[in-house]
């Protein structure tokens, strides 16, 4: 929904032909979607998200940055110093870019969606702030944010300068913007060196499924007890690693508009019965199994030679295991001769009831735009999410790095719509079951899948 | 009250005076009024937090409600009928209550044996008595986010608890990453702090316990196993009943040490989940007030039945 004005004095008039436009999209026609009045301003639309609805009203005209004195209420969470201390400095270098603004960064420690929740119930709504996928599917039809295309047609920021996969969850049904993606990170296959070079095997980058296995039986030593041995991968009972697998084999999570568990399919089954094979088989563990409390402590101890995990491993690994020797390959090829990833990430948006829109549009731009994602990237501390970005040089001295910028290429988004916290549950709860010997793959799948289900059709809103 | 009603006497309008039934009608007004005053503070909160909220959970139990984000839904008896399917197949809500059953009888059984050895224990005229009363009751004082963490250290596979048993060569489990531990270990975390709280109340009730009682019996030749079994126990069942009942609203509600320990979806293979945890999960995790607000009247149901029977069986009337 671009309604894009040139003239003000057509404000008006405009302002109801777009709103027809929006009508007509909104009513299931299947025209193209964005086609407005201006036929000269390009339509700022990303990918066409069918498991959000569009809102039926929200603001169709970008307002221009105000002025005088503004002050512009800015919420996230800081995972880390490090991430509190980057925000903090591209907030400072945006209000030097606009002097007459002040912002506050108000991070919220804790459960983030819950308190936010109980913002939006009292109306108390910070101006701009981070937007989980979770939130959007929420927030969006509700009408409760900023809508950015009219503003990203304005200032030619064109929705495909970024990665569709991750622009994906913060777009409607019609494309139409809510969110822009402020960092993201995939997983990667982090394999120690020292311990690969010590069982024989070489650069694991164009492994397929079976070379892992391989590879894992060959890594582990077992000892008299699982603290004194090394195990192959660390592998969590989690439908966030899982899904990689489920994907590499050709299976999907959720049917298209979310409503329909489709991960215990054949492929899916398959999937599972390999992820869990480590486990079974004693050349894989679960993290506790160890003593070590996730994944990447037991690869820094260690104790495991490969695991799966994102970009936050770097500084976590330089932080506590700095002498660790190790690489990042991509994640093996399944049998279907494909990769598979799962992409993480949050976008920054606008509340629509802010008073200072065309600043909070401003902050949203500068934050997504090059100057600050650039910064991201050298920090170390996530993706960028712009295109363009992926020949920085950073990445020829990183080619870890690389390698997860690589995975938006085939990667899909962690996030299956309005079951999504149910699905990530039962799947995981699936995968830990079969893990433990109580169930078989496809029993697993099937219970948890029907659970699903049951659960989309009491509790989805009529 | 006698003052203010003798004041209001005199000053008080011809009406007054006309016939006997205004006088005291007038007279116990005043005090009605004074009484509510000084009630006011209190029954102010317990109109906003207590009344109001019970009626609007209820009310709102009856709707489709996303909290902030959608106009509510009507939706009639359909939250309650999805509870119904849930118990009925195995749902999170099912597991949870179940956890719960399984938690209360455990934690209160022992909690509340516990607590009274303890309480006899102090309850003898020891050197160091006031020592040991703040030693044991250290745990109560202390909160549970906190201790929950520091156990969640000593129930590491190579943590605290198992390097003791490995000292007796014994290899102890992965208790919290174990179903059919995890549980338990939060059981015995759980009876660990509560059981000081439960001492205070019995070595306040051992202490109304008159001594002739027992110079009677010593007399009649009973001895001090005698004495426990036909005098002490007894005569403390009022407070065995309060112990008891407390100790079950309480563990029925168990929320904290699990969610700190075990995370929002009761890890591992939801063997920690527990009611409170699945409404918890149902209104902010999933956004689902109606039925979070439904499932919550379900456990209150459960837990006013359960202190009923309590009171029913336990509970006795003594007058010394």
């Amino acid at each position: 929904m671009s309604g894009t004005t040139r003239k003000r004095s057509f404000w008006s008039i405009l302002m109801a032909l777009t709103l027809v436009a929006l009508l007509t999209a909104c009513g299931g026609s299947s025209s193209s979607s964005g086609g407005t009045t201006s036929g000269a301003s390009p339509s700022a639309t990303g990918p066409k998200n069918a498991l959000v609805r569009c809102p039926s009203n929200t603001n169709t005209t970008a307002a221009s940055p105000e002025t005088g004195q503004i002050h512009l209420v800015v919420a996230g969470w800081a995972s880390t110093p490090a991430e509190d201390a980057l925000v903090k400095q591209g907030l400072q270098n945006f209000e030097k870019l606009h002097p007459n603004v002040t912002v506050t960064w108000t991070p919220i420690p804790g459960d983030y969606a819950t308190k936010m929740r109980a913002n939006v119930a009292s109306g108390n709504v910070p101006d701009v702030f981070y937007l989980q996928p979770p939130m959007a599917q929420e927030y969006i039809p509700a009408g409760k944010l900023l809508n950015l295309s009219p503003y990203m047609a304005r200032d030619h920021v064109s929705p495909s300068t970024y990665y569709p996969s991750l622009m994906q969850d913060f777009d409607c049904a019609d494309g139409t913007v809510f969110g822009i993606p402020k960092d993201w990170n995939s997983l990667g296959l982090f394999y120690n060196k020292t311990l690969f070079q010590q069982a024989g095997l070489g650069d694991p980058s164009n492994w397929t499924w079976d070379d892992l296995k391989n590879a894992a039986q060959k890594l582990t030593k077992r000892g008299s007890s699982p603290a004194n041995s090394v195990y192959g991968i660390a592998l969590p009972a989690d439908a966030s690693r899982w899904g990689a697998f489920l994907f590499a084999n050709g299976g999907q999570m959720v049917s298209a508009d979310g409503k329909q568990a489709l991960f215990n399919s054949q492929a899916g089954i398959q999937a599972a019965e390999f992820y869990t094979s480590f486990e079974l088989n004693h050349t894989g563990v679960m993290p506790g199994d160890v003593g070590a409390s996730w994944d990447g402590d037991a690869f820094g101890k260690q104790q495991v030679a490969m695991t799966l995990e994102g970009g936050w491993m770097i500084p976590f690994l330089a932080q506590n295991y700095p002498k660790v020797q190790y690489g990042i390959a991509p994640l093996p090829i399944g049998p279907s001769g494909k990769r598979g990833n799962l992409l993480y990430t949050n976008a920054w948006a606008a509340y629509s009831g802010t008073k200072y829109p065309g600043m909070a549009w401003e902050l949203i731009k500068y934050m997504t735009g090059a100057d600050y994602q650039t910064q991201v990237l050298h920090d170390g501390f996530a993706l960028p999410t712009l295109t363009s970005l992926a020949n920085d040089s950073y990445f020829q001295q990183n080619p870890g790095v690389k390698v997860l910028q690589d995975g938006a290429a085939y990667g899909q988004p962690d996030f299956y719509g309005v079951a999504d916290t149910e699905i990530h549950n039962d799947v995981s709860n699936a995968l830990q079951s079969i893990m433990l010997g109580k169930q078989s793959a496809t029993d697993a799948l099937n219970a948890a899948a029907q659970k699903v289900n049951t659960w989309i059709q009491q509790n989805v809103a009529p | 009250m006698q003052l203010a009603a003798s004041k209001a006497r005199p000053g008080g309008p011809p009406g007054t005076r006309r016939g006997l039934p205004f006088k005291i009608n007038r007279r116990r007004l005043t005090e009605t009024l004074t009484a509510y005053t000084f009630l006011a503070p209190y029954l102010f909160v317990l109109i906003v937090f207590t009344l109001i909220a019970v009626v609007t959970a209820l009310t709102l139990s009856f709707f489709y409600v996303d909290f902030g984000f959608t106009t509510p839904i009507f939706y009639g008896f359909r939250n309650y009928l999805n509870i119904w399917y849930d118990l009925t197949h195995d749902g999170d809500f099912a597991v949870g209550l179940r956890n719960c059953v399984e938690y209360t009888i455990g934690v209160v059984t022992l909690q509340t044996i516990l607590a009274l050895f303890l309480a006899l224990l102090l309850n003898q005229k020891v050197r160091g008595r006031g020592f040991f009363r703040t030693v044991f009751y250290l745990p109560a004082m202390t909160s549970s986010v906190a201790i929950s963490l520091i156990f969640y250290w000593l129930y590491q596979p190579q943590g605290g608890i198992n390097y003791v048993l490995s000292l007796l060569h014994i290899q102890g489990p992965a208790w919290l990453e174990n179903p059919s531990t995890a549980l338990l270990a939060i059981m015995l975390l759980n009876i660990w702090t509560t059981a000081p709280t439960f001492m205070l109340m019995y070595l306040a009730a051992l202490q109304d316990i008159p001594s002739t009682l027992y110079e009677a019996a010593r007399v009649d030749g009973a001895n001090s196993w005698q004495m426990l079994w036909k005098i002490t126990v007894p005569l403390l069942r009022p407070t065995t009943f309060a112990v008891v009942a407390l100790g079950s609203i309480g563990a029925f509600q168990m929320f904290d040490q699990a969610f700190v320990m075990e995370g929002a979806s009761g890890a591992p293979l939801r063997s920690t989940l527990t009611a409170a945890m699945v409404i918890y999960d149902t209104a902010f995790q999933k956004s689902l007030m109606g039925l979070a607000c439904a499932q919550a009247f379900v456990l209150f149901i459960i837990i006013f039945a359960v202190t009923l029977l309590q009171k029913r069986y336990i509970d006795v009337n003594i007058q010394y």
